[in-house]
């Protein structure tokens, strides 16, 4: 398979003073390695998942990949261009877009917004008109279209800023977070967009979320970093079978039960106890390593001293993986 | 379309857009010129000296502190507010200049800024009846045009500084009301100490005020003065340009290595 995206060791460090004065005098500098030799392929056409915990290095490695800062070791090719040799064959062909609500013009309508971008990508006038109402019309804000952007929704500012990267047609979307902040109702429309950005048009999207059950349902491939080094790059499928040797298990208790985390946390093969209190139960949630510790054992420590009203045993999801490799 | 011509009429739409939403630049082009204007001005009474003598000097000079705050304050601030925003690295990775995509803004608020020449010349004209007549009104327009092209790329040197560090904000304050001193906008610099005239001249917008004042009180076409100005302001403009072109190269360069496109 085609490589579209591939990395060569590519690394980053940034070096932090603690004052002005001290950075004039190159005094108390302190290195932050914030991505470490990192080698991943994504393939055309694929949604490549770039998960990790917060300063996890991921929007370090965005804007690396889309020529935005420059590696302080490696380097990578986009669609065959050396990022360091190339970097405005890389940008005409890739777009990039940060979650959030930075990066738009609030005092300007979304329209107007599209327009700079589509003018400044070259496109002529008569080019220009169509495909912004398309986009406008494809993540669903073409009526509101007119209004300034500072009138928005946060879910209406994240629409527009993925319509804005898709302006110059790009062959590779990096998406920072797309979905942050937004309900479950947009963010599934957002998904859905976005699914079909790869299946139908065959674009190639690397992107990044916090929400594990998005990367799952999303993702062909997922790439897992921790504190800038890659730890895991498979399916989602793959990873859970690999990695999913944790088992959630959901107990209830009667009554309100404080500090029975304590009883389990000591076990051997308990990797995690969560409690939470509703209604006059207590809700455990457990991560059982079954090689080591079975459900029974666990119910019968908890049955001498508490009335269990419900057990139940659900599959590991990525969010467990995710949960276990990222342990420090 | 070629590219530069893109980016700096984007930059030139742009900024007029975001000016027509903000109603501040009313101030700084209309209020803030008019009020200094008539300060001075009942100064000038005060003192007894005969209107012949500062009509046309305070009337200008003024106008052009509204040119020059609009420089200032949206042009030269508003490529910073692009990087506070987000949106400079957006631009970044388009394949247009940001120099002239900067230029083309800064340019549309210092043309912006022309309300205010009209502003203090019909308050000076018609409500303080000021004797002023623009005997050549072709070199007049032609030292306006002058005036506003190289003030915008003063701002563009001042855009590129505010880039490189915040700090200069603290700067850019000051510098609003020093060149009404350095400039010769409300007095001539030859009142000035001696020690400060080379700054003065060193500022291309003192030579292009003084062609725009002779434009107004003389014949223009048949004055030394008058071309002497304008070569100054050509002269001095250029290096502003050079210098501004390297300051953008510097700091694109130093954007990536540092990753300093989006942190503010
Ligand atoms: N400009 C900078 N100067 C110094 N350190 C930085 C800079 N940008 C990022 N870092 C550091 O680099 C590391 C990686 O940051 P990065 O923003 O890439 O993380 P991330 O994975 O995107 O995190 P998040 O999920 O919170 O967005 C962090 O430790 C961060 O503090
Ligand atoms: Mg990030």
């Amino acid at each position: 398979m085609e490589s579209v995206i591939k990395t060569y060791d590519i690394s980053r460090e940034y070096i932090e003073y603690p004052s002005f004065f001290k950075r004039i005098r190159g005094e108390g500098s302190r290195i932050i390695v914030a991505v470490d030799n990192l080698n991943i392929s994504v393939h055309r056409g694929e949604l490549f998942g770039f998960l990790g915990p917060n300063g996890a290095g991921k929007t370090t490695t965005i804007k690396m990949l889309s020529t935005l800062l420059l590696p302080t070791k490696g380097t990578a090719t986009i669609l065959g261009n050396d990022i360091l040799k190339a970097p405005n064959e890389v940008r005409k062909r890739i777009s990039v877009v940060f979650g959030g609500e930075r990066g738009l013009y609030w005092r300007l309508s979304g329209r107007d917004n599209m327009r700079i971008f589509a003018e400044l990508y070259g496109l002529d006038s008569s080019e220009r008109m169509d495909r912004i109402d398309m986009l406008l019309e494809l993540v669903g804000i073409a009526d509101r279209a007119d209004s300034k952007v500072e009138t928005y929704s946060k879910g209406m500012k994240q629409r527009l800023h993925l319509a804005r990267g898709l302006v110059h047609d790009p062959d590779i979307l990096f998406l920072d977070e797309p979905t942050l902040g937004l309900d479950p109702t947009i963010a599934h429309e957002l998904r859905k967009t976005i699914r079909n950005l790869c299946t139908r048009e065959k674009k190639t999207v690397f992107l990044t979320t916090h929400y594990m059950f998005e990367a799952d349902e999303l993702c062909d491939r997922v790439a897992i970093i921790h504190r800038g080094t890659l730890i895991a790059n498979d399916t989602p499928e793959n990873l859970k079978r690999q990695f999913g040797t944790v088992t959630p298990v959901t107990i209830l208790l009667r009554g309100v039960v404080p500090q029975v985390e304590h009883v389990l946390t000591s076990r051997k093969g308990v990797h995690y106890v969560e409690s939470g209190i509703q209604d006059n139960t207590t809700k455990l949630k457990v991560g059982l390593d079954q090689d080591k510790v079975c459900v029974e054992d666990i119910v019968s420590l908890l049955e001498k001293t508490h009335e269990i009203i419900s057990v139940e045993q659900g599959s590991p999801t990525l969010e467990d993986v995710f949960l276990e490799l990222t342990r420090s | 379309m070629n590219p530069y011509w893109i980016s700096l009429r984007r930059g030139f739409i742009s900024q007029l857009q975001h000016e027509r939403a903000d109603i501040l630049w009313g101030i700084h082009a209309f209020v803030e010129p008019v009020f200094v204007a008539f300060v001075v001005i009942m100064l000038y009474r005060f003192v007894g000296t005969s209107s012949q003598d500062y009509a046309t000097y305070v009337v200008f000079g003024s106008g052009f502190i509204g040119v020059w705050a609009m420089v200032l304050s949206f042009g030269g601030k508003s490529i910073f507010q692009e990087r506070m925003q987000g949106t400079l690295e957006l631009m970044f990775l388009t394949p247009v200049s940001l120099f002239t995509f900067s230029f083309g803004k800064i340019l549309s608020s210092a043309a912006t800024g022309l309300v205010s020449v009209a502003a203090v010349l019909a308050v000076g004209k018609f409500v303080l009846r000021l004797p002023i007549h623009i005997e050549s009104p072709g070199l007049f327009l032609v030292s306006l045009v002058m005036t506003i092209v190289t003030l915008s790329v003063f701002g563009l040197v001042l855009a590129s500084a505010y880039m490189l560090t915040r700090r200069v904000a603290y700067f850019m304050n000051l510098m609003q009301y020093m060149i009404y001193v350095l400039g010769g906008l409300l007095f001539p610099i030859s009142v000035l100490p001696f020690w400060v005239r080379p700054i003065s001249y060193s500022l291309s917008l003192t030579w292009a005020l003084d062609a725009v004042r002779v434009s107004v009180s003389q014949n223009a076409w048949e004055s030394s003065v008058f071309w002497m100005d304008a070569a100054m302001v050509t002269f001095l403009t250029a290096v502003y340009f050079v210098v501004a072109v390297v300051l953008y190269r510097y700091i694109r360069k130093i954007a990536v290595r540092d990753g300093k496109l989006s942190v503010y």
